[in-house]
């Protein structure tokens, strides 16, 4: 066991010239990211129940009124930021904590920072959403936890960022992998982001409009610098890990990683469009959404190209399955971004549920589904046991499939009618209303849908935890002569 | 007012000096060369290419 002092120099210890199996480095990783994964799940259920009671009351608004804690203007912050904190960064950090000590081929060390930060991020998560519900919302989106609970947030953060450098700067040699890029730069991101809009937004306030347009940049981020590098860094090591075959063409995801560096960071302004700001600002931002199609275009052509010839894999690998549909979703939420930049379209779409839907397709359709399928990939290695029931998975998978489909479905087209409806002088405004609230109706059950698929990963997953369940084979090498063929022939 | 700017410029220019430093170490110690060998790190001995490595659970009963 090193110190702090003498990881900072890698030469100080002899840790790193030693072969590490990879079961060790699964071993050091179980406490931290277990913890990391169950306290996320945990929040994703506290996310969809507070969801579901502020989508309800969209159809129904005497819907549990009764409480102030319960009105709408708290439900749904808490429901955003318990899911963006709680269950979306959690799941993030742990999946890329795993991530990182396998890229870097040695066995995770000062675990104890990670549990700490575990610790502090999940005391911040519930000091926030406490403070949300009790009335004490900021009322930034993507921001609302209360300024006494970011700090917290903020020193858990910097535990992992810290570990992070560390763990890169003990790697083994060799090649950095693409996905090792992502995640250093993750680590990095998201502190730089989270700082800043705190200081700004929190610490001293700037003033007037010109928060709009550090609101959107850091909201917009945290999509674009924080959950799309970790949900990319899992896909460029689960793929080709599950089915057996390098990335396509490297060349092209090394293009995508900082290309995607260059351009994300102009995006949130375009959510101002039509807002008081100077109108290059907003230009320079269209443009940047516009330029995002490179960094997408080739992270599409890459796994699609990769996963060809194996697409038979998405009928035996939960994590394949769960993972493609989040990359095939990464395509479409990214197209469908660069478009709604385009200040003709978003004429129509801007204030409606079509953002709505949207930002559904970005954290849900791809970030979720891809954190579950690492999360169904990374768990047996480090419970050392086999998922208990296959039937349970596909329950999860087609359930949350579904569920998000129809949402986004919903929203999207509720969005456009609603949109169309708000642009047309001749249109009553609360006509636009209802045309929108079949679609409201259709989202809710959408989210029950959703609730449950996570109720049965929950319950799957505490069965893991339990080792119930006949025990299936050695996790570590899931792989059979036999089962190999099977699987290059489709 | 100056604590903030100071952080928030110090920030920046730590930011956009550390990608730049990266991108040139990169370049310089052949991150950029050798590619298909590159993509290639995550397989070894135990776990080669053309090898799955991973299963729905029910496959393990064959």
């Amino acid at each position: 066991m090193t110190t702090l002092a003498e990881s900072l120099n890698p030469s100080s210890s002899e840790q790193t010239l030693e072969k590490i199996e990879r079961s060790a480095i699964d071993a050091s990783a179980r406490l931290p990211v277990l913890l990391f994964f169950g306290t996320a799940i945990f929040w994703l259920l506290i996310g969809s129940l507070l969801a579901l009671v502020a989508s309800f009351k969209m159809s129904i608004p005497g819907f549990l009124d009764n409480e102030a804690w319960l009105t709408f203007g708290r439900v749904r912050p808490a429901h955003m930021n318990t899911v963006i904190y709680g269950w979306a960064s959690a799941a993030g950090i742990g999946v890329g904590l795993w991530l990182m000590a396998r890229l870097c081929r040695v066995a995770m060390m000062h675990t104890s920072l990670l549990i700490v930060a575990a610790i502090f991020w999940n005391l911040g998560v519930l000091v926030g959403t406490l403070g949300i519900l009790a009335g004490d919302s900021r009322s930034i989106e993507w921001l609302e936890f209360p300024g006494y609970s970011t700090p917290i947030l903020f020193i858990a953060y910097a535990f992992i960022g810290i570990w992070g450098i560390i763990m890169f700067r003990f790697r083994r040699p060799g090649h950095v992998y693409v996905s090792q890029w992502y995640l250093l730069a993750a680590f990095l991101w998201f502190p730089w982001l989270y700082g800043t809009v705190n200081i700004l937004l929190i610490w001293q306030p700037i003033l007037g409009s010109a928060q709009g347009a550090v609101n959107w940049w850091y909201a917009h981020n945290v999509l674009g610098l924080w959950f799309t590098p970790i949900g990319l860094a899992s896909a460029y090591y689960m793929i080709p890990k599950v089915i057996g075959r390098p990335i396509h063409s490297y060349y092209l995801s090394i293009l995508g990683f900082w290309s995607l560096a260059l351009f994300y960071s102009w995006n949130g302004m375009h959510h101002l469009i039509g807002g008081p700001f100077p109108a290059w600002m907003i230009s320079a931002s269209v443009v940047a959404s516009i330029m995002m199609f490179i960094p997408v275009i080739t992270v599409a052509i890459n796994h699609h190209m990769t996963m060809k010839g194996h697409f038979g894999g998405l009928k035996w690998s939960p994590t394949l399955r769960f993972t493609v549909f989040g990359a095939m979703s990464y395509t479409v939420v990214s197209f469908q971004g660069s478009l709604m930049a385009i200040p003709t379209l978003n004429q129509i779409t801007h204030f409606t549920h079509y953002t709505i839907g949207h930002s559904h397709l970005g954290l849900y359709a791809f970030f979720t589904m891809m954190m579950f399928g690492a999360m169904y990939y990374i768990t047996p290695r480090l419970v050392g046991w086999e998922w208990p029931s296959a039937n349970l998975i596909r329950w999860h998978f087609w359930l949350a499939a579904i569920g998000i489909l129809v949402m986004v479905g919903a929203l999207t087209l509720g969005g456009i009618i609603q949109g169309l409806a708000l642009y047309d002088p001749a249109v009553n405004f609360m006509n636009s209303m209802h045309f929108a609230s079949p679609f409201l109706w259709v989202r809710s059950i959408s989210g029950l849908l959703l609730t449950a698929a996570h109720v049965i990963f929950a319950v799957h997953f505490v069965m893991m935890l339990l080792q119930m369940g006949s025990k299936r084979g050695e996790p570590t090498l899931f792989a059979r002569p036999v089962l190999e063929e099977e699987t290059l022939s489709v | 007012m100056m604590v903030p700017a100071i952080l928030i410029l110090g920030g920046l220019i730590f930011l956009s000096g550390s990608a730049l430093i990266a991108f040139y170490w990169a370049a310089r110690s052949g991150q950029f060369r050798n590619l298909k060998k590159g993509s290639e790190v995550i397989f070894d001995e135990d776990e080669p290419i053309g090898q799955s490595t991973d299963r729905f659970p029910m496959k393990h009963k064959e």
